[in-house]
């Protein structure tokens, strides 16, 4: 079906011992952490699935997984035994064909000879080696019986970040079997442009058609950028949902209902955060399902932490605010001058020299909202809770480190992410971004207590933000996404 | 009311529909929707997909929903500008006082308007455009109607600030909206002042308390140029005069001249900006909404249905469970003595098992490994058959077939076939792998060693 159907598409067998990790680099290299079936098991995969990888909906690569070859020593044997029994001088090919039509093919060996058979077809084949693993005579009989199909080998070895990993003994087996191009390639924690270099390595064994799989590499890297912009899109929101809240406290309430009034907004905020969490897991396309089934992260240990405990934000290397520092509440600012808005003529005066046209015309909405809040306060006699500026430090510093721990983990990971436990970054030295402090005078923008305002001014802000962000990111860690 | 349309959707329409399901994918995230790496495919795909899909979920009917009330909206504000145009026009030269200050009256009629367009002009992206960024903020409120996930944004209502901001669309909408509201009063005040110049009879003057007459002559004559080109009449020095003199009368020529000249400034310096600016905007909004694309580097399209190349599945389904046989059940040998073997043990662990104390008669095989050595292992154990046979595997590794089958073919030739897992701290799920697949051909945990010191016991002779 295959054949005649894509006659463009590349196809690529995955094979290799069992239990090494193919269908683990088919999740990975799908970005798909539902496909197939991944276990410690050995022999989990015990059929041959295929998935397509394009630009588009064009395929360009179509992927294999097969079953682990198990048994190559007497497979190996067999094949020996029916090219010597045959009378013929068989080429590998051939001898793979003869064998796939004999009887062992449906018997003792029908798990290897649907690994062959599937390789035959195939435009090359992944050697998926587990590089832990000693360089034994059943992972040699297994190449020699693979190289028969004349089929492209590029042999890839996983799990060379382990300790026990022996990839110069591997590296020196392969080239005594002439094979030498070969790739490393962790499953669970790709390296950052690993999988362009698999690419690349692919590429080389398949001459011009290989230029397809260049291609891909740099729609995924491109893909990758993406979803980075993206991310922080949806940390820009998640900031300004934040630092735009504002909560009314009347000024003759007393200490239960602002006690009340707290636990309200800490409980709205980390509801924001965990939407946030949701939304970066779904752009990475992770399931939520597995993390809970973990832990993870909101739910256990330091995520679960009080966001407004001190503690918290030591961890984090966060200095507290003014706010917070001031005492009753760590990490809100009662803001006692009425509505957030600190006209001090300093800040006047600084408006008027430093900023130029925009800067006036912010003071001067500014003043009016001041004004305004004046007024409603002084008749009303309420004040305004709001998110202390530390607490934005640390959304930012812990979706920043989910961000990162998602770009860096592969979709064959079944552990939970460890996040570290104090990441001292604080991503915005000093100040906060002038266009989040400017969302601080527009509570209606805050969907954290409400629908929430989308106005292109929003927007406007959410841009800026996010570029703040991108920026610190990039000069953070020095790294781009793929 | 009826279904939309959506062969005649605009440009600016599908991409709004396109952004709005782009944010509805990412928002829900739909685990029945296959999760691919694709995305990115060309806009046309992008766009008749979305707007199925939008169809399907209620947000193509909400455009037109949202164009209705956008257009009831402008009906109703422009309205409210007519009517505060003709009262402005109306107050400023029709009051009780037949007499009207005409210097005053034009301050009142273009003041207002001259800064708010200097403001949209100094302002553009930041701010301008009030008038419209209300029009806008009152149809995200009321004119989008339920969004079909309750909970969370609406997607619809989010994407079109994102549109507005990323095309820079905002600008020039936002423009013309005000534009259109401000040149709806400024026509309305003018009828007004026709209206009151004609059915009554008007007395202008000038008055101050401060300046020379003199500033009033260059005043009047400088305003009444740009007019003047356009037939409008300007009022010569002594009318000037006379109109500051509150004594003297207004002859009904001056009066005409007056109304001439109030009228040519009220159009020169009011309606015709307006004009210009609103059709400036309207042609640049024209413009680039006809040429509004789709974001297709943004994440989210990727998620819709459809956009994925299809993937061929399983297309060979996994044979019948093999097995590698199943020992042999202990059984009476003829000759005597133990023998330890190690079956394809990593070259890090010394052999024979640290540990592992051993009396003389217990024979001590090579690392068996390659076919050769298996197949000698086996003719050992053909040609001298012992009581008890301690085969060592490598715990670190994953049981297969080949290695059980070799385990199995070896209890035949011995009384009793026992496995020791090395090394003592193999990985937990491979011991359990392991020890799994021992059982399965007929090993049970008591017949499998995790301790050497104890596999050397039972290999050693104790009888």
């Amino acid at each position: 079906m295959t054949d005649t159907a894509r006659p463009t598409v590349l196809r690529i067998a995955v094979v290799g011992h069992t239990n090494t990790g193919k269908t683990s680099l088919l999740r990975t290299l799908t970005r798909d952490s539902h496909f197939g079936e991944v276990s410690a098991r050995p022999s989990t995969t015990r059929h041959v699935e295929g998935v397509s990888l394009g630009i588009g909906a064009t395929p360009v690569l179509d992927l294999y997984d097969t079953p682990g070859m198990e048994d190559s020593i007497a497979l190996l044997e067999t094949l020996h035994a029916q090219a010597s029994g045959s009378g013929q001088r068989l080429d590998g090919p051939a001898r793979i064909q003869q064998f796939l039509h004999s009887g062992a093919a449906a018997g003792r060996f029908e798990q290897e000879a649907k690994v062959l058979r599937q390789l035959l077809q195939s435009d090359a084949g992944l050697y998926v080696i587990d590089a832990r693993d000693p360089v034994l005579a059943k992972y040699r009989d297994e190449l020699e019986i693979l190289a028969s199909c004349a089929v492209p080998l590029l042999p890839l070895l996983n799990f060379v970040r382990d300790a026990r990993a022996s990839e110069a003994a591997w590296r020196e087996a392969l080239a005594r079997l002439g094979l030498h191009v070969v790739v490393s390639f962790d499953t669970v924690a790709p390296a950052r442009g690993g999988e362009r270099a698999l690419y690349e390595r692919l590429a080389t064994l398949l001459d011009t058609r290989g230029l397809a799989l260049l291609r891909l590499a740099e729609h995924h890297e491109q893909e990758a950028l993406n979803r980075r912009g993206a991310a922080t899109q949806a940390l820009a929101d998640l900031l300004i949902d934040v630092a735009a809240c504002r909560v009314k406290v009347a000024h003759g309430d007393d200490a239960a209902v602002r006690e009340r009034a707290l636990a309200d907004l800490n409980a709205a905020v980390r509801g924001r955060e965990q939407a946030c969490v949701d939304a970066l897991l779904a752009l990475y396309r992770f399931d939520r399902a597995d993390l809970d089934a973990a832990h993870l992260p909101l739910s256990d240990g330091r995520w679960q932490e009080d966001l407004f405990d001190p503690a918290t934000l030591t961890a984090l290397g966060i200095t507290l605010g003014s706010g917070a520092a001031a005492g009753a509440a760590a990490g809100f600012g009662i803001d006692l001058m009425l509505g957030g808005t600190t006209l001090g003529s300093g800040a006047a005066i600084g408006a008027l020299l430093g900023g130029g046209l925009p800067t006036l015309q912010r003071f001067g909405r500014r003043l009016l909202r001041g004004v305004g809040q004046t007024l409603n306060s002084a008749v009303t006699g309420s004040r305004y809770l709001r998110v202390d500026e530390s607490i934005l430090r640390v959304l930012l510093t812990r979706q920043v480190q989910l961000v990162l721990a998602l770009e860096a983990r592969g979709h064959a990971a079944v552990e939970r992410i460890v996040l570290p436990q104090s990441l001292q970054t604080d991503l915005w030295q000093g100040a906060l971004p002038a266009a989040l402090q400017r969302c601080r005078e527009y509570p209606a923008w805050s969907s954290l207590r409400g629908e929430g305002h989308w106005s292109p001014a929003r927007q406007l802000m959410q841009e800026r933000i996010a570029e703040a962000t991108l920026r610190a990111i990039a000069r953070s860690t020095g790294a781009s996404p793929s | 009311m009826t279904t939309p349309d959506t062969d005649t959707l605009s440009p600016f329409d599908a991409c709004w529909l396109a952004e709005a399901m782009r944010l509805h994918a990412l928002d829900t995230a739909d685990p029945a929707w296959p999760a691919s790496p694709g995305a990115a495919p060309d806009a046309a795909a992008i766009l008749a997909l979305t707007r199925t899909l939008a169809q399907q979920h209620g947000y193509a009917e909400r455009v037109q929903r949202w164009h209705r009330h956008a257009g009831w909206l402008l009906s109703g504000l422009g309205l409210l500008a007519v009517l505060a145009g003709f009262a402005a026009g109306m107050t400023l030269v029709g009051g009780a006082s037949r007499s009207v200050n005409v210097l005053w009256a034009l301050l009142g009629l273009i003041g207002v308007h001259s800064v708010a367009l200097l403001f949209w002009l100094l302002l553009g992206q930041a701010g301008g455009g009030a008038a419209g960024r209300l029009w806008l903020a009152l149809l995200q409120r009321w004119g989008l109607g339920a969004s079909p996930l309750p909970g969370t944004p609406d997607p619809l209502g989010r994407a079109l600030p994102a549109l507005l901001a990323r095309d820079g669309l905002g600008r020039w909408w936002f423009g013309m909206i005000t534009h259109t509201l401000w040149l709806l009063a400024l026509t309305a005040a003018l009828l007004a002042l026709l209206a009151v110049l004609s059915l009554r009879s008007v007395s202008f003057t000038l008055e101050t308390t401060i300046l020379p007459p003199t500033v009033f002559a260059s005043l009047v004559a400088g305003l009444g140029a740009a007019p003047a080109w356009l037939g409008f009449a300007v009022p010569t020095p002594e009318m000037i005069e006379t109109a500051l003199s509150s004594a003297a009368a207004q002859d009904v020529a001056a009066g005409r001249i007056w109304a001439s000249w109030l009228c040519g400034c009220v159009l020169v310096y009011a309606l015709l900006p307006r004009v210009f600016a609103f059709l400036v905007c309207q042609t640049l909004l024209r413009r680039r909404r006809a040429r509004c694309q789709p974001a297709l580097h943004l994440p989210g399209f990727a998620l819709l249905p459809g956009l994925q190349p299809a993937s061929p599945g399983i297309i060979d389904p996994a044979p019948a469970p093999q097995a590698s046989g199943r020992v042999a059940p202990l059984h009476h040998v003829h000759s005597r003595g133990s023998l330890l073997a190690g079956l394809e043990l990593g070259a890090d662990m010394s052999w024979p098992p640290r540990g592992m104390e051993l009396q003389g008669m217990v024979a001590v095989e090579d690392l068996v490994d390659t076919r050769e050595q298996r197949r000698a292992l086996l003719a050992r154990l053909k040609s001298a058959p012992p009581t008890r046979l301690l085969l060592c595997v490598d715990g670190r590794l994953s049981p297969d077939r080949g290695s059980l089958r070799v385990l199995v073919d070896c209890s035949f030739f011995a009384g009793e076939l026992r496995v020791l897992l090395l090394p003592a701290n193999c990985p937990p799920e491979r011991r359990a792998a392991w020890q799994q697949g021992l059982a399965d051909i007929g090993l049970g945990n008591e017949r499998v060693f995790t301790d050497a010191a104890l596999a050397g016991g039972w290999l050693n002779p104790h009888d």
